[in-house]
């Protein structure tokens, strides 16, 4: 398990972390989100000795984590971190030798990689020569080419093409399902809430929201509900209502969890036929912007 | 170390997978090194312009005597403007006018003045005095002529034919020169300061490509590796530091083959290139820690690069620096590294000699590579 525990961080004035504290279970695959600026970068570079906290520190399996621990980790840093004219075959025996594997083993493991990732007949072109989803695809062997237990992926999805989501998120579900732990920070919502087991949003350095999904999501006070009459969407006149403003086209609303149902109903069956009635928990995003908006205009 | 093994292999390939870098790197150093060795290295023959139209036999004669001589090429003019003007153009060094008339007033016994036109500067001087020497030698066996005719032997021509065959047949005295200790001047010394000069420019040409790993976040991942900070400069300046030293080898075998150039004691000119090389390197690994892109890594590369060898000795040689600029160049490692040239090119030292210079140049590499390993690691772990 690691645990980030109390992580600060001060860059002169500004406090980039701020006390954060969230545990990654093993085995679980979790999207870490927050908005720009939040401190998902930073906390990932804590974790890796890349950036010094002021306080506080992280745990893996709880053992202060150093570098023994570090050679089970594999990490994909935002700037992707690979030399766009080297070989793929080259660039991942490379990477696989710094974390620790012996040359022979390395080869074999860039190997076993590219060989997994149907990439072998493309072992000896340069990484620059590939498509923007290959190239992640190789960034992510990369970081996993010497087997670590625990990926932390610095938004793994980004500027992928929906095929490219795809196969980098069924390849980051294998991964999971063979026992390592993912911890991967995203801006893309749905697909967070589509991937993941547990979810930690961060904002302004701290952590505002951490779990399980599924049960985040039950255990809100809120449902999102849809109802369309006559075609139309439509949205009751009751108290404690908030409309979803990021779906202008189909109307949303969000009410509170203890709503009467069939007040509703009624309400909408008056106002004409009613051909949609959904109401069910909030989606991951709709949970985000409530945290995030709520804690950001404290 | 085996880490850092690696990270110089990847090095290497990177740099020679990149041709242009690899041309400025070793081959365009080499190539001006061949160019200052050819001007300034190998022997030099000035070139003389004569005009001896209507000089006679005796302008003949003094004209094949300089062609004869060792160190001068002659080229024959026809008038007296078109030497003057191939004199100022540098078509040749220097000019030499056998007056017409020079023939009939020799053997008249009259002075006869050749006029001699030379640039201000370059090698006409010197040629001025191999022209001296052919008169000189003329004139004695003009002299010994007109003796044996006045003593009544023969006609003057008959004198001067036997005189001739005496000049020959003596047997001459030469003076044969050596010189004694380092002169600033010799392309020995300006073989070495090539060497420090360009071994030092090529180095900080390593700066951009670890900005370039800084940039693509591959830093990152070697120090999330986990991979020490130093372990990654060490890797990074180990591959640059081998092409520092076959540059600065392939300067010393080029230049001792091609131009005879002595660099003394095998063991010393090693030394001297390994340490200079690191003390590049280093320098290199600090700016490629510090700078922010491999634009200001090339702008900074050329200008520190330049200063230093200028101010460290490799542009004008150290011994006519003024004694405070002296002890000012003393600041830069290329100064520290032209005194040990200095001492093993000019005077035979070997390492025992020159120990205090090389201990200077250990204490500049490590300095910078420490620093630079302690800059990197803060720059990327902020």
């Amino acid at each position: 398990m690691l645990e980030v525990q109390d992580l600060t961080k001060r860059y002169g004035e500004v406090l980039a972390l701020d006390g954060c504290n969230f545990s990654v279970s093993r085995g679980r695959i979790v999207g870490f989100l927050g908005p720009n600026g939040a401190g998902k970068t930073t906390t990932m570079r804590c974790i890796f000795g890349l950036a010094r906290p002021d306080a506080g520190g992280v745990l893996w399996r709880g053992r202060e984590v150093g570098r023994e621990e570090r050679r089970r980790f594999g990490y994909m840093p935002e700037e992707r971190g690979l030399y766009p004219r080297m070989r793929v075959h080259e660039q991942l025996a490379y990477f696989a030798e710094l974390s620790g594997l012996g040359g022979p083993a390395a080869a074999a493991a860039a190997d076993r990689w590219l060989e997994r990732l149907g990439l072998a007949d493309r072992a000896r072109s340069r990484v620059e020569e590939l498509s923007h989803g290959n190239q992640q695809r190789v960034q992510l062997a990369v970081a996993m080419a010497h087997g670590p237990e625990l990926l932390v992926l610095d938004e793994p999805f980004s500027g992928l093409d929906p095929i490219g989501v795809e196969s980098v998120a069924g390849l980051l579900a294998e991964l999971v399902s063979e026992g390592v732990t993912v911890l991967f920070s995203s801006h893309q919502l749905d697909l967070v809430e589509d991937v993941c087991q547990d979810v930690v949003i961060i904002d302004h350095g701290r952590v505002v929201l951490s779990g399980d999904v599924l049960e985040l999501r039950a255990s809100s006070s809120r449902r999102s509900l849809r109802v369309t009459v006559d075609g139309a969407p439509w949205i009751p006149s009751i108290g404690g209502v908030s409309v979803v403003p990021r779906e202008e086209g189909r109307p949303r609303v969000l009410v509170d969890a203890s709503t009467d149902l069939d007040e509703i109903l009624r309400l909408a069956q008056q106002a004409g036929q009613v051909t949609q009635f959904s109401f069910e928990p909030p989606s991951l995003s709709d949970l985000f912007f409530e945290t995030v908006t709520r804690k950001g205009s404290r | 170390m085996s880490k850092a093994f690696s990270i110089a292999g990847v090095n290497l390939r990177r740099v020679f997978r990149d041709r242009v870098s690899l041309f400025f790197m070793v081959v365009f150093p080499f190539v001006i090194i061949l160019m200052i060795g050819a001007m300034y290295g190998s022997s030099f023959e000035a070139r003389l312009g004569v005009l001896s139209r209507g000089s006679g036999a005796l302008g003949t004669d003094l004209v094949s005597r300089l062609e004869r001589h060792e160190g001068i090429r002659v080229r024959a003019y026809e008038d007296r403007e078109s030497l003057t003007t191939a004199v100022e153009r540098g078509e040749v060094e220097a000019g030499l006018v056998i007056p017409s008339g020079y023939d009939t007033g020799v053997r008249a016994g009259e002075t006869v003045s050749l006029p001699y036109i030379a640039r201000p500067t370059g090698s006409g001087q010197d040629a001025q005095l191999i022209v001296a020497a052919a008169v000189d030698r003329q004139a004695v066996v003009l002299r010994a002529a007109r003796f044996a005719a006045s003593e009544g032997v023969g006609s003057f021509d008959e004198a001067l034919r036997t005189a001739r065959a005496l000049d020959t047949a003596f047997p001459r005295v030469k003076v044969r020169s050596s010189i004694a200790g380092s002169s600033v001047l010799s392309f020995d010394y300006g073989a070495a300061q090539e060497l420090l000069l360009f071994v030092f420019l090529v180095s900080l040409a390593a700066a951009s490509m670890l900005i370039e790993s800084r940039r693509l976040g591959v830093s990152r991942r070697m120090l999330a590796s986990p991979t020490g900070a130093a372990t990654v400069i060490l890797g990074e300046g180990l591959g640059r530091f081998a092409i520092a030293l076959f540059q600065g080898g392939l300067i010393v075998a080029v230049t001792l083959v091609v131009f005879g150039v002595d660099w003394g004691d095998p063991l010393a000119t090693a030394a001297i290139v390994i340490l200079f090389g690191l003390v590049g390197t280093g320098a290199a690994m600090l700016m490629g820690s510090t700078l922010g892109n491999a634009q200001q890594a090339g702008s900074f590369g050329v200008f520190f690069g330049l200063i230093l060898a200028a101010l460290g000795g490799c542009m004008v040689p150290l011994e006519i620096f003024p004694s405070t600029m002296r002890t000012i160049a003393h600041a830069t490692p290329h100064a520290w590294a032209l005194d040990a040239f200095g001492e093993v090119l000019g005077r035979n030292g070997t390492v025992a000699e020159i120990w205090p210079q090389l201990a200077a140049l250990a204490l500049y590499a490590a300095g910078l590579l420490s620093l630079a390993a302690i800059l990197f690691r803060r720059k990327l772990t902020a």
